[in-house]
C-alpha cells in the first residue's frame, strides 16, 4: 500500500486529470483506490461527481471534525472511493495554526483506513500551505506532473526544496516516483530539458507523455474517466499505459 | 544571509531543545582506500568528532547522526582524513538542529588551514571522537511523539 500525492506548485499542469485517470485506471487494474481531494476548487470531486455536495469533505478528516469512513463517497463510474474537497479548505492554515502536530492531522486520520486500500491518491492543492504540508507527511511517494509550458528546472527545484524542507524540520523522507509530462503537443524542445532533469537531479521522467487531447476536457464534463469517456483518444492510452509504468 | 527557519516546515510536536537525532548527509564524496570522512561539530559546550559512513557509493553519500538538541544553534564542516594527514576540508557552516542536514562536499585544500585542523584534531581529547547516535533517545523525550504515532492521540 502506497499514499502517493499529485503534486506541482504551479496551476493548470493537469494535476486533477492525471490524479483522476490514475486512480481510475489502477481500478481498472483490479486495484482498491481511495483518491482525496485536497484542492480548495475541488475540481477532482467535480470531475467525478459534478456539482453534488457532501455533509462531510477532506476538510472535515484533516480537522478530526469526522472519520475517513464518514466522509468516503464511493463512485461507481470511476470504480474508486473518494473523499470530497471544499472550498473550506482554503481556511486549513488559520484553523490548524496553533495546534499540536498540526502537520500530521491527515496522516493521523488516514491511519486508519490505509490498510483498506491498495493506493491512496491525493490530489494537492498548488499552494504551499499546511495542507500541502500534510499531504506531503502523509505520502510516501509523489508524482510531479508538468506540462511543456511551464516545464522549468525553476519548477522542479522548487518542489525538490519543498520535499528536502520536509526531511529537514519534520524528518519525513518522500520518495518521488517520478515527473509525468501533460497537455504534450510534440514540442521537440523539451527533449533537452528532459535529459537535464534526468542528468541533473537523476528524477525519471515517464515516458508515456499525456497529449493536449480535446478527449480530456471532455471527460471532465462527462464526469468519467478519459478511457471511459473516449476509449479510442491518445490520452485514453497514454494514461493507461502510464499508470501500468507507475504501479511496477 | 541570516538563518532563518520557515515556520512551516518545523515539527510542531517537539519543543525546541528537546533530543533529536540529526542525520548530517554529505553527497558527492569519492575517498580513496585510506581516506576517512568526518564530521567536526560545534554544539556551543564542546567539539566533537563523528566519522561518516558510505551510505550509497554511485551517488557518494555519506552520512552519520548524532543526538542534538532541537533548533540549537550548532556550527559544522566535514573534512577528509588520511593515516597520516588531512587532506581536504569544507567550509564552517553554522545553521539550527533538524532532523537532515544536507550538503555537498565542496573541500578548502589550503595548506594552512588544513594544519591549523590537523594540530585541533590531534589534541583533541579522546572523549571528543564519538560514535554516530544508535537507538532510542537516550533520555526518552520523543515519547509524546512515540505515542501520537502509534495510537493517534
Amino acid at each position: 500500500m502506497s499514499i502517493i500525492s499529485i503534486i506541482n506548485q504551479k496551476g493548470g499542469v493537469a494535476k486533477t486529470t492525471t490524479a483522476v485517470n490514475l486512480a481510475y485506471e489502477w481500478s481498472a487494474l483490479g486495484k482498491k483506490v481511495l483518491l482525496i481531494d485536497l484542492d480548495p476548487q475541488a475540481s477532482a470531486t467535480k470531475s467525478v461527481f459534478g456539482d453534488l455536495e457532501f455533509d462531510y469533505t477532506s476538510y472535515d478528516v484533516v480537522t478530526h471534525n469526522a472519520s475517513v469512513k464518514q466522509s468516503v463517497q464511493h463512485s461507481e463510474r470511476f470504480g474508486i472511493d473518494v473523499i470530497p474537497g471544499e472550498i473550506m479548505l482554503s481556511g486549513i492554515d488559520i484553523k490548524l495554526a496553533a495546534q499540536f502536530g498540526r502537520e500530521k492531522y491527515l496522516k493521523r486520520s488516514l491511519m486508519a483506513v490505509k490498510s483498506k486500500y491498495d493506493a491512496i491518491i491525493i490530489d494537492c492543492s498548488p499552494t504551499l500551505g499546511l495542507l500541502t504540508v500534510n499531504a506531503l507527511i502523509a505520502s510516501d511517494e509523489i508524482v510531479i506532473p508538468i506540462c511543456p509550458e511551464y516545464f522549468s528546472l525553476k519548477g522542479i527545484e522548487l518542489i525538490l526544496d519543498t520535499i528536502n524542507n520536509i526531511r529537514a524540520g519534520l524528518g519525513h523522507t518522500i520518495k518521488i516516483k517520478g515527473i509525468v509530462i501533460t497537455r504534450y503537443k510534440g514540442r521537440k524542445v523539451i527533449e533537452s530539458v528532459i535529459d537535464r532533469v534526468e542528468k541533473t537531479y537523476g528524477l525519471k521522467v515517464f515516458s508515456d507523455y499525456i497529449p493536449d487531447n480535446i478527449a480530456v476536457e471532455e471527460a471532465h464534463h462527462q464526469h468519467l474517466p478519459v478511457r471511459k469517456h473516449c476509449p479510442e483518444s491518445k490520452a485514453a492510452e497514454a494514461y493507461k499505459n502510464l499508470a501500468r509504468a507507475l504501479w511496477r | 544571509m541570516a538563518n532563518k527557519m520557515n515556520p512551516l516546515f518545523q515539527d510542531s510536536t517537539v519543543s525546541s531543545g528537546a533530543n533529536i537525532r540529526t542525520q548530517f548527509e554529505l553527497k558527492k564524496v569519492f575517498l580513496t582506500e585510506n581516506e576517512k570522512m568526518f564530521l567536526s561539530l560545534f554544539d556551543q559546550r564542546e567539539k566533537k568528532f563523528i566519522e561518516l559512513k558510505c551510505l550509497d557509493h554511485k551517488t557518494g553519500t555519506y552520512s552519520c547522526s548524532v543526538w542534538l538538541k532541537h533548533k540549537q544553534e550548532i556550527g559544522y564542516q566535514f573534512f577528509v582524513k588520511s593515516d597520516t594527514e588531512i587532506k581536504g576540508v569544507s567550509e564552517f557552516k553554522k545553521g539550527m538542529a533538524m532532523y537532515t542536514i544536507l550538503e555537498v562536499w565542496q573541500p578548502d585544500i589550503n595548506i594552512s588551514l588544513l594544519k591549523e585542523l590537523a594540530l585541533e584534531v590531534a589534541s583533541s581529547p579522546e572523549s571528543a571522537f564519538i560514535e554516530e547516535a544508535d537507538g532510542p533517545n537516550p533520555t526518552g523525550e520523543d515519547f509524546i511523539e512515540n505515542l501520537i504515532e502509534k495510537w493517534g492521540l
